[in-house]
């Protein structure tokens, strides 16, 4: 069976080899570069002296995202080196074989990744599973020197549940029947609040979008005292009347981003949360009352991938070229 | 109205704080990438004990990549040196029409 080796901890140190003053220019440059393109040649030119080519940012984009899949691939290839029970290699710390069908699994979870999973361990702790299976500590700060091993993964969670992740089901009654409402707080109903390319929260495409309605969640008040009169519109009917019961009672529920890294020096899986926390008003409007982002062990403000994608848009994934290319599981050979 | 050849100054026009600007980001963006690359490059080399069917396929892509960046850096660069011919292109021109008219 074939097998690749390697020392983990030098992969994830090396994953974030360009310097972070570097990357960060590289990732503002198409967007910089696109708008002085326009300027220059939107401008009057008598006589035509020279002739700029607009798809240089696109270009520039495209190597730059190429380059920060490659520190993607290692990231990953080291995660899953310090998941994977490998065999040491005598006489040298640190230095692993693993089996390559280990490897290709674990590269291949981070395509099209499903929603995370949070628990709570008994200490009190929350954990949140990455697209790998794995379990990774939910941490305020990202470990130092690691890249993130895929685009932040979003979902809504109701952490004042008991039962993480909580706003799973919950019924409401139409015509003296309990019917159940699959996903009580959809995250479709969650849609429209999001985190920007510049880290703000955002609730809407744009400042004149109308907030999200929100639909009832576990825990409501109950039907109105006219469900059933409301039952006659259907269940449309019902839910818009439960949603005029809300309140910022409910502000547990949150808007939740998590990007999953990996120690380069312990190995050891952390996942960094950012979370929106959301609450309503009488009228059922979805707000964004509070927020945290993260920062770097200087205070800055991290880079936030853009939004993963939303349901029904076809699935984005960071990995580039990388991913394209992916290598074949050994048994295909 | 200007007509064919006519190269009086008040008809010239040249976006000239534009072009030194954009000649300038593209320089900057240039050496973003060539630092980018050669450090990943000199990593990667380091790299050593990475064997294996995704250690080979991780130096054929850096491979691959640090040949698209140098092929991309020059044209920015080539680019960039295009806008400042022409900036310099203009104000000659600007000059000898100031020349004609006085």
């Amino acid at each position: 069976m074939p097998t690749s080796s390697a020392n983990p901890h030098r992969l994830a140190a090396a994953a974030r080899a360009v310097p972070l003053e570097v990357a960060e220019s590289l990732d503002a440059a198409p967007r910089a570069l696109a708008a002085e393109v326009e300027d220059f040649a939107g401008a009057a030119q008598v006589p035509d002296l020279v002739s700029i080519d607009t798809e240089l940012p696109r270009a520039v984009q495209a190597v730059v995202q190429a380059g920060e899949a490659i520190d993607t691939f290692l990231a990953r290839v080291a995660a899953a080196f310090f998941a994977a029970d490998g065999t040491d290699v005598a006489g040298t710390p640190g230095y692993t074989i693993v089996d390559d069908a280990v490897v290709e699994r674990a590269l291949s979870s981070w395509v099209c990744p499903p929603p995370p999973e949070f628990r709570r361990r008994d200490d009190g702790r929350v954990e949140v599973r990455g697209p790998d299976g794995e379990w990774y500590r939910m941490a305020d700060m990202p470990p130092a020197g690691a890249v993130p091993l895929g685009p932040p993964q979003e979902d809504t969670v109701d952490f004042g549940n008991p039962d993480l992740p909580l706003v799973v089901s919950a019924s409401v009654v139409v015509m003296g029947n309990s019917q159940p409402v699959l996903r009580a707080a959809p995250p479709a109903t969650y849609d429209h609040i999001h985190f920007d390319d510049d880290g703000n929260l955002v609730v809407g495409d744009d400042p004149g979008d109308p907030l999200p309605h929100r639909p009832p969640i576990m825990g409501d008040p109950g039907p109105p005292t006219n469900a059933r009169g409301a039952a006659a519109e259907g269940l449309q009917g019902v839910l818009a009347g439960l949603s005029a019961y809300a309140s910022a009672r409910y502000s547990n529920v949150y808007r939740t981003q998590t990007t999953f890294y990996v120690d380069p020096r312990t190995g050891e899986r952390i996942a960094v949360v950012d979370a929106a926390s959301v609450a309503y008003d009488d009228d059922g409007n979805a707000h964004v009352v509070a927020g945290r982002l993260t920062t770097d062990e200087d205070g800055r403000r991290l880079r936030l991938a853009p939004r993963p994608a939303a349901p029904g848009e076809p699935c984005r994934t960071d990995g580039g070229e990388l991913e394209r290319r992916r290598i074949p599981a050994p048994e295909d050979d | 109205m200007r007509t064919p050849g006519d190269t009086s100054e008040t008809s010239l026009t040249f976006p000239v704080t534009a072009a030194r600007t954009l000649a300038a980001r593209l320089d900057r963006v240039a050496s973003a990438l060539d630092e980018a690359t050669g450090a990943r490059a000199q990593a990667g080399a380091a790299l050593t004990e990475f064997q294996g069917a995704y250690a080979d396929h991780y130096r054929e892509t850096l491979d691959d990549h640090a040949r698209s960046v140098a092929g991309l850096v020059e044209r920015l660069r080539r680019t960039a040196g295009r806008l400042r011919d022409a900036i310099d292109e203009y104000e000659d021109l600007r000059r000898r029409a100031a020349g004609v008219a006085a």
